[in-house]
């Protein structure tokens, strides 16, 4: 970092304060979490006030929830309501839970941003119910941070890369 | 099972191959083949969908003229368009050449439109406008309108709520809706400035009958048992108005005729149109007391509360919803199998709403009406359910659907408005029209 | 810059074009009776003809290949004629004058 001054030096190490090999492991273990329904881990992987997004399929990235007509549009509270309506069985399109498998991959870090990193990677999410498996494809637009020791989710936001969710039907599980 | 249609007196029992109509017992039942065999499907393709009228959109998705949008409608690629002078015109979307889509993209803005494959240029008003080398066609090629972009045999609108008809000899469109207008213009009345459609198309698909999805989405009985958890999201967040005392949370089911029929009483959640929850805040307070002075100015307060504080949800025959209540959703749906329907779900707003507004809107429409939020998805597996029920048809043949059937005024939760329905229904597949 | 529509009547029509833009996207936007323009501007169909006002028939260039072969299926052709949809407006032809023809009223 020759010809870089102290101040310069510090914030472009903060900037990267994430390494791609963090982030992977991050996103995998979310996955396992998410495959093996332990919803309330899940949730305390995202930092107070984030907010979890699942625009219409097909959508541009930037689009906003104030305009288009979105599947999931959670601010903290509603999040936190999402998964204990899934936790009881009075969620009935999950109930038996259905059988999730990601895939997550191509994880890109996209620099800093407002709020933390910037992080984008594709995911193939299986969900099997009643002997029919769904395919759900696309990729996820994250903002990370570290929040003392640990990377926190402070918004999330899953692209689908269909043209519909036929045959899905629903958007039922977190994707 | 199979029988012949005999209705013995003139209303008291009408029993057919696939309904059951006693108004004497007040039974009624529905052949569970009515939603698993391919050869109703095939019948209802020809005696419903083809001489019926379809809804194709709405007046604001087209803005300009020269707009156009591709749709599907009744199983055929058309599309949907404005001419110069702005009228609005629907055409099969299909080369009259060899037949390849001509209108490949989702929407947008054309004088003409020319098929990929050879060439063939079309104007906006279907009229075949490619010139040829003299000897390539007959010297009369195309003037008897034979080579244009064929039209769709009618198209009409109410309220900006366009529809077609594939049949040239359908009743006037006015006619076909009878009291269904009433509660179409409820809705249109919402907003001074006219209605739109905001925010996009949410398609999705259920692995059911059609019909199924008639029956849910004006079943007033389901609501505590199926959406219990949307419930309680409304409760935890502050988001109902139980009213007061003595306006009690009724609602009531009617026949609007024609197969047609709507559900209208009171709920609890908020309405964009005007009525306030405690989540939406202050800001939120003052602005629905706005909308509300402006809604009693405009049509005087008997009208302007059934708005403000009715909910509704209409069935027009024979597959379009439009639900009125904590958002506005405008929906069809058309049966791919008799086991497999696809479904385009709209928001509608009123022209001008603020972005606030417009932000409460959306949000209360994907809590509950779109295939992510708290309650669609599990009248998705409700209706699925239903469906893998009825391969145990030949022992279990009948649905019931009497409920309520010997009151004069039957509530929401009966199940008057399916009744509607299915008379039309049957009516129509006994070949008459 | 400014095209003046004649229509066969007389009745005269005054367009406001911008550069770049052809004669039959002006005329087509501004409402000019008898432009059909039925292919749209892909010259396969020949109703967007238009007669050039005496004054500006030297000052407009030529016709190429393609336009002068769909020429032939102008209505009502003479030495005046063009496809509307490839006269590109542009400082040149400012105060261009073209006719409509007849046969298209």
């Amino acid at each position: 970092m020759n010809g870089m001054s102290k101040t310069q030096v510090s914030s472009a190490v903060a900037a990267s304060a994430l390494t791609r090999a963090e982030c992977e492991d991050f996103l995998y273990h979310e996955a396992t979490l998410l495959d093996e329904w332990r919803l309330d881990e899940w949730f305390d992987l995202f930092a107070k006030g984030a907010i979890y997004e699942v625009p219409t399929a097909g959508a541009d990235d930037d689009v906003s929830s104030s305009e288009a007509l979105f599947y999931v549009a959670d601010d903290y509270a509603r999040l936190r309501y999402r998964i204990d309506r899934l936790k009881s069985p009075a969620a009935h399109s999950e109930w038996p839970r259905s059988d999730t498998s990601r895939i997550i991959g191509n994880v890109q870090l996209l620099g800093a941003c407002e709020g933390g990193e910037k992080v984008r990677c594709t995911f193939a999410t299986f969900r099997s119910k009643n002997g029919i498996t769904d395919l759900f494809v696309g990729h996820c637009l994250y903002v990370l941070r570290k929040e003392e020791a640990s990377i926190r989710i402070a918004s999330k936001r899953v692209m689908l890369d269909l043209n519909s969710l036929r045959p899905q039907g629903r958007v039922s599980i977190l994707l | 099972m199979a029988t012949i249609s005999s209705t013995s007196s003139a209303t008291e029992l009408s029993e057919g191959r696939w309904i059951r109509d006693d108004r004497t017992a007040g039974i009624f039942k529905v052949n569970r083949e009515a939603f698993t065999s391919q050869e109703v499907l095939d019948l209802e393709r020809e005696r419903i969908f083809d001489r019926a009228w379809l809804y194709i959109g709405h007046a604001s998705e087209l803005k300009a003229p020269n707009d156009y949008l591709t749709r599907n409608i009744g199983g055929r690629e058309l599309i949907f368009n404005r001419n110069r002078k702005g009228e609005y015109q629907a055409f099969l979307n299909t080369c009259p050449h060899r037949g390849a889509i001509v209108a490949r993209e989702k929407c947008g803005n054309a004088i003409s439109f020319k098929c990929f494959y050879h060439g063939w240029s079309f104007n906006n008003n279907g009229k075949f406008a490619t010139r040829n080398p003299a000897g390539t066609y007959p010297d009369d090629f195309g003037k008897d309108g034979t080579v244009d972009l064929a039209r769709v045999p009618q198209i009409d609108s109410y309220r900006d709520f366009f529809f077609i008809s594939y049949d040239p000899l359908a009743p006037k469109l006015r006619d076909f809706l009878a009291g269904a207008k009433d509660i179409l213009d409820l809705v249109a009345d919402h907003s001074p400035n006219g209605m739109e459609i905001v925010g996009g198309v949410q398609e999705y698909s259920i692995r059911a009958n059609w019909k199924l999805l008639v029956e849910n989405s004006y079943d007033g009985y389901h609501a505590m048992e199926t959406h219990e958890t949307y419930f309680d999201y409304l409760v935890q967040s502050a988001a109902l108005d139980m009213g007061s005392g003595d306006k009690p949370l009724v609602s009531r089911g009617y026949d609007l005729g024609n197969g047609h029929a709507v559900v209208e009483g009171r709920a609890p959640w908020g309405r964009p149109v005007a009525r306030h929850i405690p989540a939406w805040g202050e800001e939120g307070k003052a602005a629905v007391a706005e909308l509300r002075r402006e809604l009693v100015d405009r049509l005087g307060p008997e009208r302007a509360e059934r708005i403000y504080d009715g909910d509704r949800n209409l069935g027009v025959f024979p597959n379009l919803v439009i639900n009125d209540i904590m958002a506005i959703t405008v929906r069809t749906f058309y049966p791919i199998a008799p086991d497999l329907m696809h479904v385009s779900s709209w928001a509608l707003a009123p022209v001008g709403e603020t972005p606030e507004a417009r932000k409460r809107r959306l949000d209360s429409f994907l809590e509950f009406l779109g295939p992510g939020g708290f309650a669609t998805p599990d009248d998705v597996e409700a209706l699925e359910s239903a469906q893998r029920g009825y391969a145990a048809a030949k022992f279990a043949p009948w649905n019931d659907i009497s409920r309520g059937m010997l009151k004069d005024d039957p509530l929401g939760d009966d199940e008057a408005q399916m009744r509607a329905f299915w008379r039309e229904w049957n009516r129509r597949m006994e070949g008459r029209r | 810059m400014k095209v003046k529509f004649v229509a066969a009547d007389g009745a005269e029509q005054e367009l406001a074009v911008e550069e770049g833009v052809s004669l039959m996207e002006a005329a087509v936007h501004g409402g000019v009776d008898g432009i059909d323009a039925d292919c749209g501007g892909q010259l396969a169909c020949a109703t967007c003809h238009i007669y050039l006002d005496d004054a500006w028939l030297s000052r407009v260039p030529p016709p190429a290949e393609d336009e002068e072969d769909m020429l032939e299926f102008a209505l009502g052709r003479d030495a005046r004629s063009r496809l509307s949809c490839q006269i590109i407006m542009s400082e040149s032809l400012d105060g261009l004058v073209v006719h409509v023809p007849e046969s298209q009223a």
